[in-house]
């Protein structure tokens, strides 16, 4: 082991390169946040905003969800009115379906409503943005629509998880519950309901703004 | 609205049009029609203050109770 007391030159180089280190380290880092902050400045400035962002994403999901709508219309009255047990392979709730009587038939339409109504809600969402894009943030077609969008989840989360609960109670004797999708769903229907009222307020708090001279 | 903008009357003794008095206090003529029609939910006191001073009244003058029936 080399003793630096014995060798106070050494030591002062050894300060001294640590320091030069230190210095290159801190250019070297601070160069690199510089690069990703530019970076960052220009996808804002140039490229897209958060809500262009948030829009394309969701008309790319609309646009997805499309031929969904379609196989589903055609696909209730198939499953309402052709016997189709000897063909399906369906799991509700993890549990295959042996047996497709009326109420299993009527348990799958009710989950393939409950998609279509999430998808009217995308639908929805989509034209509020629009309207945000159009700077018309207290708009009273945006307070309807949070409002039916809360509404149309909350019903959509009830449509999902009862009749879910129902068929685990009559065919497959066991009841489990799960904060999975159907809580989370209320959870947003609510907030969307919430959200409406604190637009509604927001907008009252705008006029009087507005009219105060 | 219980409480009455009776600018037009003040306006009318003063032989003073809105525009003149807008300019004078520095709002809008849009602004002022909205006073003066009581759509107004709120008015500044640096506003009533700049009426007061431009039509040489008190602001009892301008504004007036009159309880809801």
């Amino acid at each position: 082991m080399v003793k630096f007391a014995q060798y106070p030159n050494d030591i002062i180089i050894f300060l001294f390169l640590i320091k030069i280190s230190f210095n290159c380290l801190k250019k070297v880092i601070n160069y690199c946040l510089s690069i990703i902050n530019s970076y960052i400045r220009f996808i804002n400035k140039f490229i897209m905003k958060k809500l262009n962002i948030l829009k394309t994403i969701v008309d790319l999901s609309w646009i997805f969800l499309t031929p969904f709508i379609l196989i589903t219309l055609i696909a209730i009255p198939y499953i309402l009115f052709v016997d189709n047990s000897n063909y399906l392979d369906i799991h509700i709730s993890g549990f295959r379906i042996k047996t497709i009587d009326f109420p299993t038939k009527m348990l799958i339409v009710t989950k393939m409503v409950s998609y279509l109504i999430l998808i009217y809600c995308v639908y929805i969402f989509g034209k509020i943005l629009e309207y945000f894009q159009l700077h018309k943030i207290f708009d009273e077609f945006v307070l309807k629509n949070f409002n039916k969008m809360g509404v149309l989840l909350v019903v959509c989360s009830f449509i999902m998880g009862i009749p879910s609960i129902l068929y685990e109670v009559f065919y497959a004797e066991n009841v489990t519950i799960t904060f999975g999708f159907t809580p989370f769903l209320l959870c947003m229907g609510m907030f969307f309901m919430v959200l409406s009222e604190i637009f509604k307020i927001s907008r009252n708090m705008k006029e009087e703004n507005e009219l105060t001279i | 609205m219980p409480i009455i903008v009776n600018l037009d009357i003040m306006l009318a003794s003063r032989k003073m049009r809105s525009k003149d008095l807008a300019e004078k206090i520095g709002i809008t003529t849009a602004n002022l029609s909205i006073l003066k029609s009581g759509k107004a939910k709120a008015i500044r006191f640096s506003t009533l203050e700049a009426i007061c001073e431009a039509l040489d009244c008190q602001p009892s003058d301008i504004l007036e109770f009159s309880p809801e029936v």
